[in-house]
């Protein structure tokens, strides 16, 4: 692999990575609805902003499953902002793919909200949004892999 | 590495959340947990019968109100994933992961048997090592929520 591409690639400022459309929610909102929204967009986290566009926090389908009693029907009702994870670590559209993809690993976290300038929540940026750059500037290495009937997909990969 | 030729053993962490298809989704929460995976492997033996997320929880347990207690693995696993095994190139993956929405893997032997499960986070730990070679000269952006101190 072309070393040149790959520095390029280290420096990519994150508003140069497409991004999904992200689940944006005020504290206020409840679980139930927090979650709907997160099915319905397949979206792994919710980011959390105050009326203000003010990063308060973020919710993820990890939280969901590890985070909540799920025996008690009540935690639908429950406000997002009794729940998340405050103060989260986050990017900002200048900074570089390699500065990021060192804080999710370091922070262990597969999800960054993005600020804009002012520190107002802008999106997210997910590790698949990472991965998906990625596969699309090495499109040889990753797209043109060499046919092999017994590693093509005969059903849905992985999960 | 210099490139994405490592393979999925080079990467691959020890140990193998695993869960029986009759055990509660619970069990399978509380393996995710203790293994900090975001994924368990469904085994009948040495058969791979599916595999169970952090995607599949929020899809078909919290949000089909179904409780975790009393839901069994089976009922809301992926069937019959596709595997990789231990030699197979890391690109095979990072493609799935970065067109699809695979986060999770089953890595099996020659001869079918599950022998761990690549996540997402594995992954991103080899490309985070990959790259920061590459890194610019780059001082983070200040975090607007750390205290800068002064007056």
């Amino acid at each position: 692999m072309d070393d040149s591409v790959l520095e390029q690639v280290a420096a990519t400022p994150v508003r140069e990575v497409a991004r999904r459309p992200a689940v944006i929610v005020e504290a206020t909102e409840s679980l139930g609805e927090v979650v709907r929204k997160m099915r319905d967009h397949q979206r792994g986290a919710a980011v959390v902003r105050d009326a203000g566009g003010a990063l308060l926090g973020i919710f993820t389908e990890r939280d969901l499953m590890l985070g909540l009693r799920h025996g008690d029907t009540d935690w639908r009702r429950a406000p997002v902002g009794e729940v998340m994870t405050r103060n989260p670590s986050s990017t900002h559209a200048d900074e570089s793919v390699s500065l990021v993809l060192q804080r999710m690993n370091e922070v262990a976290c597969r999800h960054l909200p993005v600020l804009d300038a002012s520190g107002r929540v802008e999106g997210i940026l997910s590790i698949r949004d990472l991965l998906a750059h990625l596969v699309d500037r090495f499109p040889q290495e990753f797209l043109n892999l060499p046919p092999d009937p017994t590693r093509e997909p005969r059903a849905r990969w992985g999960g | 590495m210099n490139d994405v030729c490592t393979t999925v053993g080079d990467v691959l962490r020890q140990g193998m959340p695993v869960v029986r298809p009759d055990a509660p989704v619970s069990d399978a929460v509380r393996v995710m947990q203790e293994r900090d995976a975001s994924g368990v492997i469904v085994t009948e033996g040495d058969r791979v019968l599916g595999i169970f997320t952090e995607r599949d929880f929020l899809n078909r347990v919290a949000g089909d109100g179904r409780c975790p207690g009393s839901t069994k693995v089976d009922e809301v696993m992926t069937r019959d994933p596709d595997v990789l095994e231990p030699g197979d190139c890391v690109s095979y993956a990072i493609n799935r992961m970065g067109t699809g929405r695979i986060r999770n893997v089953p890595i099996v032997d020659p001869t079918g048997r599950p022998i761990g499960c690549l996540h997402v986070r594995d992954v991103l730990g080899h490309l985070s090592e990959l790259l920061e070679s590459f890194a610019p000269a780059q001082a983070a952006v200040a975090d607007p929520w750390v205290d800068l101190g002064g007056g």
